[in-house]
């Protein structure tokens, strides 16, 4: 979700230097913490912390607010444009130009001056999956099926058409279990600081976002082999022994259950999603994606 | 396990338990010797020389840049005389150098503090380069004796995590007053602890200096074939000292600067919060297991690659947010991602030297592995940040700089993978690398 926002505030960034020149062309990224500005020569981005303007700062550049706290009481010469979070303008609070505020919470004192016309939307902030129908036990099994579903349906159609790229990745998983693991949490690490990085540089965003939607695609693959591994486990209980798409099928959900399950406790379940992860995205990454086997190399060889 | 199961679990089933002594002994005489390096001599001395003595930091680092060379062709060396005297196949020897260096590091401790002028610092300064000049070789060289070739990427691993856990969150303040508490804490009992076990329990002694003879212990992972000529010249050694020396040369030369940007250590190595130390301390201890299992599991060349190409990524990363204004704070993403890089080299270094050596090879690889490589890249590297400082060349500049390095050197691992396996492709009678 952050990087989503990431990516969203670069382009906003970019549309912003498109439109007024230079105006972002130096800029302080703020996303944790409480930062008081007492002068700054550009514009402020804040998608976490709080940023406090005090009386008599003086900030020459506008001020985009994602998610966190502003408070102006000071002169910012330039525009806000909020698009949640909580800004608050004091008394001494002074804004040049025009006030955008999209969604979160606007407070301004009556005696704050704003130069500009003051543009307030009500569009409604996106619900998040937890809170769709007010009943807590409701709203959980819909996240439940909305997050496991597409990933059934996924499973299927990879059980169906690369059964034998499965079965790479799921004896990648069962024979070398920790060597998956640690090379997913490399893969993990490095792979989404270079979302970030790449999503700063603006030119290589599409790059972010197909990157991205291969580590996405490796987390779900990774994920269905492990539901597949599990699912071997169960159907040894089972009389007959069922087809690959069911032992998928039945794996999947059963591991979805325990990672709901794990996932409210603190640090256990952090680190359970976590080492799922890491192990499913690292066989997929030593198999590359199923297409050779893992072989240990000669001990030989530096 | 990939490689079955590890060998130390055998020993344990075996109930072999001078054996298992053995790894202990290595893993506390080792990870206590590096927390001690990269906290008391790296951080320590520094703070000795500009707040107690009041040089100014160049001077300090210039006195720092002599030890380093110091240390360099001391271990060399000593590694020699180890390897021509045949001491580096006498395990009592070389725990009898270790206890001295440890009795000589305990009592150098101790006076760090009363030392409050610059001759004095550089008399301080080479005796601690004869403590380490011996000390590398010797400690180094015992790898032979108490750890089993299998077990040396578990072993370092260890050795890494225990360090840089410790380092990051024990030492809250880097002042030379609170390191010398705090070590002579942990050197007095090992001292006393040491002379015991050396002199109180020789059988045991004698009966660890005899492992080295099982294969299983005295033959490198990449050891092919027994070297006996003197001094012949090892490709292999030659090739891992100059990726090393490329490792430590962008940690150093990168870490130099960031030491010095309150920023980046406010807000990560240094930072009053104890939950940012714990993340931190927790990420050098994944880093070190994550190397210590891959170190078996993947050719080492991987491993260079990895590190070379995180380090690039995290000098981009530190990079680009001094260009967007570090004025703020910083992301955790980036000390992560160093830390990652740090325990990720720092596991190779604890193994490589000692499998690509035999019993009688192992006391010079290491000195010259360590010495060539961590000890002179530290030297080139704090003259370079010194010259670097003293022309005014900008934070930015600074780490575009060592990022450029670091991918220069993630291009050539990768170049000289792509050349190996044509050459293996060409010639698949002369595979071996």
């Amino acid at each position: 979700m952050k990087r989503m926002l990431l990516l969203l505030i670069v382009l906003l960034t970019g549309c912003a230097a498109q439109t007024e020149e230079n105006d972002f062309n130096s800029f302080w990224l703020i996303l944790d913490g409480t930062h008081t500005v007492q002068e700054f020569g550009g514009s402020i981005i804040v998608l976490g912390g709080a940023v406090v303007l005090p009386e008599n700062s003086q900030v020459n550049g506008h001020l985009l607010l994602i998610t966190g706290s502003a408070n102006i009481d000071g002169t910012l010469d330039g525009s806000l444009y909020a698009l949640g979070g909580v800004v608050a303008v004091g008394e001494s609070g002074i804004i040049s130009s025009n006030v955008n505020v999209g969604g979160g919470q606007f407070i301004r004192h009556p005696n704050a001056q704003i130069g500009g016309p003051i543009n307030l939307g009500d569009a409604p902030d996106l619900p998040s999956v937890a809170t769709m129908t007010g009943s807590s036990a409701l709203d959980a099994v819909i996240g439940f099926a909305l997050q496991t579903i597409p990933l059934l349906f996924f499973a299927v159609i990879l059980a169906r058409f690369l059964p034998h790229s499965l079965g790479r990745i799921e004896a990648m998983i069962v024979h070398h279990a920790s060597v998956s693991g640690a090379t997913g949490v490399l893969v993990l690490l490095v792979g989404l600081s270079l979302l970030v990085a790449m999503a700063f540089t603006v030119v290589l965003i599409p790059v972010a976002i197909i990157s991205g939607f291969l580590l996405l695609l490796a987390v779900g693959i990774g994920w269905i082999a492990l539901g597949i591994v599990l699912g071997r486990q169960l159907v040894r209980l089972l009389p007959r022994s069922p087809g690959l798409t069911l032992t998928a099928v039945m794996g999947i959900v059963i591991l979805r259950l325990l990672l709901a399950i794990l996932e409210p406790i603190p640090l256990i379940g952090t680190v359970a999603i976590g080492l799922t992860m890491a192990v499913g995205i690292g066989a997929v990454a030593m198999t590359r994606f199923g297409q050779r086997r893992y072989t240990p190399p000669d001990p030989n060889v530096l | 396990m990939s490689q079955g199961n590890p060998y130390f679990i055998t020993c344990l089933r075996q109930r072999r338990w001078i054996t298992l002594l053995g790894y202990v002994l290595f893993t506390g005489m080792m990870s206590v010797g590096y927390y001690y390096n990269v906290t008391f001599v790296q951080l320590g001395l520094v703070d000795l020389g500009v707040r107690r003595i009041g040089m100014t930091e160049t001077t300090v680092a210039a006195h720092m840049a002599v030890l380093a060379l110091l240390t360099c062709i001391l271990a060399v060396a000593v590694g020699a005389m180890m390897r021509w005297r045949g001491w580096s196949q006498q395990f009592a020897i070389k725990l009898r150098m270790a206890w001295l260096v440890v009795c000589l590091q305990t009592l150098l401790t101790a006076l760090a503090p009363t030392i409050n002028s610059e001759s004095g610092f550089l008399t301080w300064i080479v005796a601690a380069s004869l403590a380490l000049g011996v000390g590398v070789p010797a400690t180094f060289s015992m790898t032979v004796d108490l750890i089993p070739t299998a077990d040396r990427g578990h072993v370092a691993a260890v050795i890494t995590a225990l360090a840089y856990f410790a380092s990051a969150v024990f030492s809250t303040s880097w002042r030379i007053e609170a390191f010398t508490q705090q070590f002579l804490l942990i050197m007095l009992p090992g001292c006393i602890g040491l002379g015991a076990f050396l002199f109180g329990i020789p059988g045991i002694v004698r009966q660890l200096g005899r492992q080295h003879r099982d294969p299983a212990f005295g033959r490198g992972r990449f050891v092919r074939k027994e070297t006996t000529h003197r001094f012949g010249v090892n490709p292999r050694l030659i090739a891992l000292i100059i990726l090393m020396f490329g490792i430590y040369f962008i940690d150093s030369l990168g870490f130099l600067r960031l030491l010095e940007t309150p920023v980046y250590m406010n807000t990560a190595w240094q930072s009053p919060d104890t939950d940012v130390r714990l993340l931190i301390a927790g990420m050098h201890i994944v880093g070190a297991l994550t190397a210590g299992i891959l170190y078996s599991a993947v050719q080492i060349r991987s491993l260079f690659l990895w590190i070379f190409g995180i380090f690039a990524l995290v000098h981009l990363l530190y990079g680009m947010h001094v260009t967007i204004g570090y004025a703020g704070s910083a992301p955790l993403a980036m000390p992560i991602l160093y830390a990652v890089a740090v325990s990720l080299y720092t596991v190779v270094n604890f193994a490589i030297w000692a499998d690509i050596s035999t019993p009688h090879t192992i006391s010079l690889n290491a000195a010259v592995g360590v010495a060539l490589s961590g000890w002179t890249a530290t030297f080139i590297s704090t003259a370079l940040a010194m010259q670097w400082q003293s022309v005014g060349i900008t934070l930015a500049d600074h780490i575009h700089i060592v990022n450029a390095a670091a991918l220069l050197f993630f291009i050539a691992v990768l170049a000289l993978i792509y050349l190996h396996q044509e050459n293996v492709a060409a010639n698949p009678e002369r595979s071996s690398p």
